[in-house]
């Protein structure tokens, strides 16, 4: 067997105190993060800048999207508690910049978008300085429950179109590519600074991509990320094609010419892993 | 997380088991961790002379690349064959059947500059 990943994958291991703080805190708080669930190869420098991604709401999704490594199934009690949790993780680490995602949660009623508000209310209590970014599922398109999550005022409402419109519904069943765009739009609506990531190399086509980009801008979002899709196991889609370091400088390229106001391209590229720049 | 008592260790996350001039080494079981599942290793062929820190193998897992950097400056005496067919040894047992390479050293001497057990935990406590 060969290695199949190209070299831009690399990865050094940890060095330094702070991966290991961080590291240490997330296990002695008991909460858990997107990073380590996913096994994402940016973790160790993520930690290493204090950069982390928390997965709210349990751990188990109540959806089965192909390219997502998050175990599915039946899901978990919501801990009334991990608001205030993840609170204290952000004030005593003195995390300057928080991203919150959470596994969709079809099985509750306000989808978990009540859990999302009261994290926001409790990190900007104990640490104000601190800018939120969310990055949530598509709350089923009800439009009330993501005006609960922004009326708690997040930095960021980051939204995933993850594939290209053609991938609907194999890759994303459950899922919606017009119903996420939609979501985009109206947080656009309410005054927000929105935020969307594809994965590629699952086999698109270029002018696929392209598409896709329009149709984000058309929901006048204002970040994007592009990234290569990695499987997460065995049993996941291959990757049918890497694309080199150039291909995503060409990509970013053209989506700055689109007019978004921030592109993030790149092998490794993952939406939490682009932190959005203050321009005001 | 096992940290066994008896090895020694390196800042890269390397464990050694030191017999007159040789050396066994492998990953240790919190790199395995770090990695995840591994899938792929390339090993050096035997009687291949490495510099301290140059590449011993290189460890392809689900979602990255990593370079085992060799820890000594030394003569590959036997590989872990066993890891072509299995690389997953690694995760499983990584200081028994996981090992990757035994090297004849170059000079003892540079057995003094590893971490104990004692330093290596140490290191990846936050």
């Amino acid at each position: 067997m060969r290695i199949h990943h190209p070299e831009w994958f690399k990865i050094t291991l940890p060095h330094d105190k702070i991966f290991y703080s961080i590291k240490t805190g997330i296990k002695r708080s008991g909460l858990h993060t997107v990073c380590e669930e996913a096994g994402c190869p940016n973790r160790i420098r993520c930690f290493s800048l204090k950069r982390v991604t928390f997965l709210i709401l349990g751990k188990v999704c109540t959806r089965n999207c192909l390219y997502c490594g998050v175990t599915k199934g039946t899901p978990d009690i919501v801990d009334k508690n991990e608001p205030v949790r993840i609170a204290g993780f952000v004030r005593d680490m003195k995390l300057d910049y928080l991203v919150i995602t959470s596994v969709t949660r079809d099985d509750l009623a306000d989808k978990g978008a009540g859990q999302f508000a009261a994290v926001i209310a409790e990190v900007k209590k104990e640490r104000p300085g601190c800018r939120i970014e969310v990055l949530t599922p598509d709350f089923s398109g009800d439009m009330s429950l993501l005006k609960t999550v922004l009326s708690a005022k997040p930095f960021v409402f980051a939204h995933n179109i993850e594939v290209v419109k053609e991938f609907y519904p194999r890759l994303r069943p459950g899922g919606r590519y017009s119903l996420s765009l939609e979501l985009l739009a109206q947080a656009k609506e309410m005054n927000a600074i929105t935020k969307s990531g594809i994965m590629i190399g699952l086999g698109e086509t270029i002018n696929q991509i392209k598409a896709t980009l329009k149709d984000l801008k058309h929901a006048h979002v204002d970040v994007i990320t592009i990234g290569q899709y990695l499987p997460p196991g065995k049993e996941a889609p291959a990757v049918r094609k890497y694309y080199t370091p150039q291909e995503f400088n060409s990509l970013k390229v053209k989506a700055q010419s689109m007019g978004f106001r921030q592109v993030c391209a790149g092998p490794l590229v993952r939406s939490s892993y682009c932190q959005v720049e203050v321009t005001e | 997380m096992e940290i066994p008592g008896d090895l020694l260790y390196t800042k890269e996350h390397l464990w050694l088991r030191a017999e007159g001039d040789m050396i066994t080494c492998g990953i240790t079981d919190h790199a395995q961790e770090l990695l995840d599942e591994i899938n792929v290793i390339e090993l050096p062929e035997p009687g291949s002379v490495i510099a301290r820190d140059d590449i011993l193998a290189t460890i392809e897992s689900l979602k990255s690349v990593f370079d085992v950097l060799c820890p000594v400056n030394g003569k590959v005496s036997h590989i872990n064959e066993k890891l072509k067919e299995k690389p997953s040894l690694m995760n499983s047992s990584p200081y028994q059947d996981g090992w990757i390479a035994t090297l004849i050293i170059t000079n003892k001497d540079e057995l003094h500059s590893f971490l104990t057990v004692e330093q290596y935990t140490d290191f990846i406590s936050g």
